[in-house]
């Protein structure tokens, strides 16, 4: 009997220890009951689609916590002064909030085709500061509006259908008439493809001499040095000027100063009668100068041919030549001087 | 008045009558049952210690329906994971996420509810079987005469080995279910077992919730059954009535605690 009894003892008890393990392993695959800290974090959505309290918050992939609730706004401005159509709570793992940084995506998804939807939340750049949830409230990005897509596709189908439908007329006439110029059209190419094929050759060519153009061009122009070398001249002409601008308002000014006093000393009546009168003198004098250039000119015309005395001395090479030999004998015969043989 | 007259009056009278006296029991059947609840826990809590009693029971409730629980689970596993596989497949050819559905589903209701319901078929017909043939054997009377209280000496010890082994057992199913349901998956979807190994939808909502089932269903199955067999009345046809009502009252009570306590975990934690 004893032994009896502890075999039941023994059986009830390695059915409870299996359970137990069952159980134990479960939870611990399960990654254990999760009563780990956890962060708050608010996101604004305009539309979260499909979104439900108590749907997973996913990173990469892993659930890393829960919507906590979702409060309806209808664009209620905050404190902050943030506009808001929904703003859903989120309860994310404290662990997790270190790689959550300030230009963080949060966006709706769905698990599978049809599977249901979550919030993922895409960590950001590394480089970017750790978001906090107090100061930041992201703005998340819902899920694909396929609803109002497939609504506007339906408007513009409807549209689409409707039109056609009542204008059938007006379309069957432009389907003609497109039908007529394509035909024209087709002719024409048809009869002109020579001359088509002319231009075309023509075009080419015009193609290739403005490429060649703006390449010689652009070596000339562009990436000729002395264009560099002149803009750089410039450069210094103008800094020059500047430089030498303020000397040479300074001249410019005695200049004008020395002119406005020329002027007055001109000015007045006696010294304009006195200009004048130096002024006839002048052209007197040049009108003399005038003769005498007139009358010297005709000398040195008379002595360009040889006229007269000093035109025979200057022009004629025998007399020059009878001259020079005379001097040759005087010189080597002096006594000619003195002694006429 | 007339004759027909007459007839509709007492038709009309009948039927009031019938409905209300329903209503009555009911009503005097919920109440019977609660004392008997109360009076389990104020025996648990002050009882007499019988030595043994209790672990004979848990052997007689656990270990000799581990054998019919797994079998049953093993094939509603089966047939679960085949039939919604099955679907799945009709909507779209993807059985990425049939594994974790099933697990869920399985953590948080069928694995308590199913199992409790074969518990309930074996366990509370045993229990109502055996109390019931006392009561017409009049051996309860001789309890109450030797100042035993029934519910103390009988009940009380089926009620404990109910509240561990059902939790212990359904853990066991569960695991035979899933396991039966995976193997399924393979054969007939070619759904890998890592792929089918995916705890991503359970959490320990799902689990509380379910650990919360079996517990409750556990105590519900001998209070029940337990009632049915001291409110039997009459031969061995009375054993007989009082084994059926055991059945069809704990089912009806695991199916109620079922719609509660899933409606109060869906409070508790929202999905």
């Amino acid at each position: 009997m004893a032994s009896a009894e502890r075999s039941i003892e023994v059986k009830v008890g390695m059915l409870i220890l299996v359970s137990l393990a069952i159980l134990a392993g479960f939870i611990l695959v399960m990654g254990g009951i999760n009563f780990e800290k956890k962060f708050t974090v608010y996101v604004d959505f305009d539309n979260p689609g499909g979104l439900q309290t108590g749907a997973p918050v996913r990173i990469a992939g892993v659930k890393v916590g829960s919507v906590d609730e979702m409060q309806f706004r209808g664009g209620e401005i905050d404190a902050q002064g943030r506009r808001s159509m929904v703003r859903c709570k989120l309860s994310v793992q404290e662990k997790v909030h270190s790689s959550i940084r300030e230009d963080a995506d949060f966006y709706v998804t769905t698990q599978g085709v049809l599977g249901e939807q979550f919030l993922a939340i895409d960590p950001g750049t590394p480089t970017k500061p750790i978001l906090d949830p107090e100061k930041t409230i992201p703005h998340g990005i819902g899920p694909p509006r396929i609803d109002l897509f497939l609504a506007k596709a339906y408007e513009l189908l409807d549209m689409t259908v409707t039109g056609l439908r009542n204008n059938q007329d007006l379309v069957k006439e432009i389907i003609v008439n497109t039908a007529g110029l394509l035909t024209g059209l087709n002719g024409s190419v048809q009869d002109n493809r020579d001359r088509i094929n002319r231009i075309m050759q023509n075009l080419e060519a015009l193609t290739v001499e403005a490429n060649t153009l703006t390449r010689d061009a652009r070596g000339k122009y562009v990436d000729n040095p002395q264009i560099d070398r002149t803009l750089a001249n410039l450069d210094k002409i103008t800094g020059d000027l500047q430089k030498d601008t303020g000397p040479l308002l300074k001249d410019a000014k005695e200049a004008m100063a020395n002119l406005n006093r020329a002027s007055a000393t001109v000015g007045d009546p006696e010294g304009q009668a006195k200009l004048k009168k130096t002024i006839d003198d002048v052209s007197d004098l040049a009108h003399r100068a005038d003769l005498i250039a007139a009358d010297t000119q005709e000398i040195v015309g008379h002595i360009k041919k040889g006229d007269g005395t000093v035109g025979a001395l200057v022009m004629d090479e025998e007399l020059y030549d009878d001259l020079q030999e005379m001097a040759r004998d005087l010189k080597h015969n002096p006594w000619k001087f003195f002694w006429k043989n | 008045m007339s004759v027909q007259s007459r007839q509709a009056t007492v038709a009309h009278r009948g039927f009031v009558f019938d409905l209300g006296s329903a209503a009555i029991d009911l009503a005097r059947s919920g109440w019977e049952l609660y004392s008997v609840f109360a009076r389990t826990l104020y025996f648990v809590a002050r009882g007499k210690r019988e030595k043994g009693a209790v672990l004979r029971q848990m052997y007689e409730i656990g270990n000799k329906s581990a054998f019919f629980l797994t079998i049953t689970m093993g094939f509603i596993g089966m047939i679960l994971v085949y039939q919604s596989g099955l679907q799945t497949k009709r909507i779209l050819p993807d059985f990425t996420l049939l594994g974790a559905t099933y697990l869920e589903l399985l953590v948080r209701d069928l694995a308590a509810s199913i199992g409790a319901l074969m518990l309930a078929t074996r366990v509370g017909a045993g229990i109502a079987a055996e109390i019931g043939s006392m009561v017409v054997t009049e051996q309860v009377d001789a309890l109450r005469m030797c100042a035993a209280d029934p519910i103390d000496f009988l009940i009380k010890p089926r009620f404990i080995a109910s509240v561990i082994m059902t939790t212990v057992l359904i853990i066991w199913a569960a695991a035979v279910a899933y396991v039966a349901g995976g193997a399924t998956a393979y054969f007939a979807f070619d759904v890998p077992w890592r792929t089918f190994l995916n705890i991503q939808l359970v959490d320990h909502g799902d689990l509380i919730t379910g650990l919360t089932k079996c517990v409750a269903y556990g105590a519900a199955i001998p209070i029940v059954s337990g009632y049915c067999g001291l409110s039997t009345f009459g031969g061995s046809e009375g054993v007989g009535w009082a084994t059926t009502r055991a059945v069809v009252n704990s089912s009806l009570a695991i199916i109620v605690l079922n719609f509660f306590i899933s409606a109060a975990a869906f409070v508790v934690f929202p999905k």
